[in-house]
């Protein structure tokens, strides 16, 4: 059944980042609504169309690393909508108007619109918002390098969401060369290409821990790109998502150790881009975070250490959400184990007294029985 | 046969009423539970955990257990003499561990279930007696 105690305890992990992630249906109606959007924006009619619009996502549903909101309210999916304007002068302010000007043109988008700081946001009730940021291509063009609005709307700044996927993506693929290096074969979990790497799941633990952590001092909280920087910064390979999120967590908490100047996160695909420029605008949150991921840490390290499966789901519920861990113990019995058990393929191994896929050497299979006594 | 095939398990007592004593482990996460097998005659084992002591809920007795507090298995048909205890009471053991402990964790018991019938009692409300039907 388990390989090992980390194999048993992976499997936890799993579930639970599954509990906290856009379910594939929702992922795949979310793509389907955004090609509509960007058909909508790129039409013939369209007021953009000489700026031959294309539409893709950034962010956590670019990479897979999405995390439900606390509150249980709808993802936000991040979109970026580039408009190649070439040399054309045009402020994000006037270029924004303009984008929402055509959204307004369609009768169901006008009735769904909203528009924030620096982007227009799509609600599709109980499903999701698509928010889309209006961008452009430098100029001269530099590969996936783009411009995005800055806070006041005037000027453009540099960012590459391409890039920063590219580099993710990178990171991500040493789990898959690690597998490689131990499998004869693929192993079943992991044969088709959406599985979720170690390095996905340990972002999605990291955003998660946040959201709880500094449920109550939300602007204190590091951004979800910073933690994410992290995570494919410090991440070596590591096919267990608990080893690969213990690692990621111990290295983060030596690098913030330090007195000093904050630990610096510059954008991977962006270098004069530093991501983590609050924590030296506000000290005091960079204190906060090197506190509290230190602490995690050590809540870490004692979970790996010891701790039978009750201390476990205890330790995991106060880190992650007592309902999303519950839910990822019971999916474990009521999916992996009891269909198991039903097919007469379920066995305890003689030696440890372990349950076990039968038929196997040194298992005694499960015969069909009924557990009764009161209640 | 216990001993044969469980290498975990030892005679404790023998004669008129034998028991053994092994350890079993659901799953890598869970601890090694301690457990007593007494057959006073080959009708009806019965299971006991001496350790780690098993814990309620707070807001409910741990199901499928006898007043005596030793594991409800199977129904009464599911066990005839002829069954071997190695190849029933063990592994049934280790599975109604592994389904203590997700009930602990999540207040639901996943591995299905029955109940001896209970016999219901009409409470009897204030100032009006329950007065069984007459029979003719």
């Amino acid at each position: 059944m388990f390989s090992s105690r980390m194999d048993h305890f992976d499997t936890v992990l799993a579930l639970i980042c599954e509990e906290l992630q856009l379910p594939p249906s929702v992922h795949d109606l979310a793509e389907q609504r955004y090609h509509a959007v960007g058909d909508w924006l790129g039409s013939v009619d369209s007021l953009l169309r000489a700026w031959r619009s294309t539409i893709y996502p950034q962010g956590s549903f670019r990479i897979g690393t999405t995390v439900r909101p606390l509150t249980g309210d709808e993802f936000d999916l991040d979109l970026v909508c580039e408009l190649d304007l070439g040399i054309k002068q045009a402020t994000p302010l006037v270029v924004l108007n303009m984008v929402e000007q055509r959204l307004r043109q369609h009768r169901d988008y006008a009735r769904m619109i909203e528009r924030k700081k620096r982007c227009i946001r799509l609600t599709y009730a109980n499903e999701f918002h698509l928010d889309v940021l209006p961008t452009r291509p430098t100029w001269p063009p530099d590969g996936t390098q783009i411009l995005i609005p800055d806070r006041e709307l005037m000027a453009w700044l540099r960012s590459n969401p391409k890039g920063f996927a590219a580099w993710f993506e990178g990171r991500s693929e040493l789990f898959r060369k690690e597998l490689r290096k131990r499998a004869v074969e693929p192993l079943p979990d992991h044969k088709n290409g959406s599985e979720k790497t170690s390095l996905q799941r340990a972002a999605q633990l990291l955003k998660r821990w946040r959201d709880m952590r500094y449920e109550k001092l939300a602007d204190a909280a590091p951004r979800s790109i910073v933690l994410t920087t992290l995570a494919g910064h410090f991440f070596t390979g590591a096919v267990s998502t608990s080893a690969a999120f213990g690692e990621i967590v111990r290295d983060v908490t030596s690098a913030t150790a330090q007195n000093g100047k904050p630990f610096q996160v510059v954008n991977p695909a962006q270098p004069s881009e530093v991501l983590s420029e609050q924590w030296e605008r506000e000290p005091q949150t960079y204190r906060l975070f090197a506190a509290r991921i230190a602490e995690l840490h050590q809540c870490w390290t004692s979970i790996q250490e010891g701790g039978d499966v009750e201390a476990v789901a205890t330790a995991l519920a106060a880190l992650f959400g007592e309902q999303v861990t519950q839910r990822a113990f019971r999916r474990l019995t009521a999916e992996r184990i009891e269909p198991r058990r039903s097919i007469g393929s379920l066995g305890v191994a003689r030696s440890s007294g372990t349950l076990s896929i039968a038929p196997m050497a040194g298992v005694t299979p499960i015969r069909k029985n009924t557990f009764y006594g009161e209640e | 046969m216990i001993l044969a095939r469980w290498p975990g398990f030892h005679l404790v007592s023998r004669g008129k009423h034998y028991a053994w004593e092994g350890t079993l482990q659901s799953t890598p996460l869970s601890p090694a539970y301690t457990i007593r097998i007494t057959c006073a005659d080959w009708r009806s084992p019965k299971v006991a955990v001496i350790a780690p002591p098993l814990e309620p809920r707070a807001d409910a007795r741990i199901p499928h257990r006898y007043p005596d507090e030793s594991l409800c298995l199977c129904l009464p048909e599911e066990w005839t003499g002829e069954r071997y205890i190695a190849d029933t009471i063990i592994p049934w053991t280790s599975l109604w561990l592994h389904h203590y402990e997700v009930w602990r964790i999540t207040g639901e018991w996943l591995g299905g279930g029955a109940h001896p019938p209970v016999e219901k009692v009409e409470p009897i409300s204030e100032g009006r007696e329950h007065v069984p039907n007459p029979v003719h």
